[in-house]
């Protein structure tokens, strides 16, 4: 990202906002929205760049209303404090995605059926029980898992993500030479499936 | 990203902020919708351009007990008429009072919302306001 501002510029806003200015908002969407999209779309390519804007918008809209909510006594600076949540509003909108075309590729699948067919009732019924039993397994397995970085890495993998970047932009090893990417990758992946395996016999 | 996207953001997130009632936005989709005139309207009877709307929008609401100072700074910083602003703020809160008040049952009577702005504020268009308070039974 462009060094658009400074770091003392960003913080000075903060403080601003936290002593209740309420012009801060603006100057600071000015300073930030753009560039949060730019990384988001970099960590995202494939998304559709409306939910980058609704990813960036959501999270700069609930820091502003809470500013608070990020302590500048943590070292984290403002802007990887707000691209954590821009990506984790991310990847809630593309989990709910490939639930969805999950959910209607099985609608389709029973609506191919001689049954459903001849029992529509009885495919509705059919159709509504496997999504609930497959977001059921989604959500078991989500909650099988402790560390907030797995859950991101299982939400990819739930939606077909394969491509080695993508994992690694949540461990933050992008900056990392391609062959060490693709090891820590493997072996974050295979840490979550031995937790599955070992906690809740999924595989 | 041209200066056209970075503005498309800004109404963008201008436009998600008015389902939140922290923000300006919140309030001045209410009042708008309220008095069923456009964002252009809007931003003329505040005085200030229409491309103006949505850094205006992205600003945080006046808080209660600070509520003169918050308006006086936000105007100052748009250049708007602080009364214009005051007078579009309490009309809204007059609404949203009345709504928790009756359960929200108001929230489709534009009638009470007039009321609100007759008693606390001199309306912006005499002629009509005063066309309905000399109405028999008003």
């Amino acid at each position: 990202m462009p060094p658009r501002f400074e770091s003392s510029q960003l913080l000075a806003l903060h403080r601003r906002l936290c002593d209740g200015d309420r012009t801060a908002s603006d100057e600071l969407a000015v300073l930030l929205l753009e560039p949060l999209v730019e990384r988001i779309s970099r960590q995202f390519p494939r998304a559709d760049e409306h939910w980058h804007f609704q990813a960036v918008a959501d999270a700069f809209l609930d820091y502003c209303a809470r500013p608070q909510q990020f302590d500048e006594g943590r070292g984290v600076p403002l802007v990887p404090f707000l691209l954590m949540t821009c990506r984790r509003n991310m990847l809630n909108l593309l989990r709910g995605e490939a639930r969805r075309r999950t959910h209607e590729g099985q609608a389709a699948q029973m609506s191919a059926t001689s049954i459903v067919e001849l029992d529509p009732v009885a495919g509705n019924l059919l159709q509504q029980e496997e999504s609930a039993q497959l977001h059921q397994w989604e959500e078991d397995c989500m909650n099988l898992l402790q560390d907030s970085q797995d859950r991101q890495i299982l939400a990819l993998r739930l939606q077909g993500e394969r491509r080695t970047v993508a994992f690694a932009a949540i461990l933050g090893i992008s900056h990392l030479p391609i062959e060490v990417q693709r090891r820590e990758v493997k072996r974050a992946k295979d840490r979550i499936d031995k937790i599955l395996r070992r906690k809740g016999g999924h595989s | 990203m041209t200066p056209s996207q970075h503005e498309r953001l800004l109404a963008y997130t201008a436009e998600r902020a008015k389902a939140r009632p922290e923000y300006l936005a919140s309030v001045l989709s209410c009042y708008a919708e309220r008095e069923k005139i456009s964002e252009e309207e809007l931003a003329h009877r505040l005085g200030i351009a229409a491309s103006d709307l949505s850094h205006l929008s992205l600003c945080l609401r006046p808080r209660a007990d600070q509520f003169i100072d918050d308006v006086r700074q936000i105007s100052t910083k748009f250049h708007l008429d602080p009364t214009a602003l005051a007078t579009v703020l309490r009309l809204v809160e007059s609404f949203e009072a009345l709504v928790v008040k009756d359960g929200g049952e108001a929230s489709d009577d534009s009638g009470l919302l007039m009321a609100a702005r007759a008693r606390k504020h001199p309306p912006a268009h005499q002629d009509d306001e005063r066309r309905n308070h000399d109405h028999p039974g008003s």
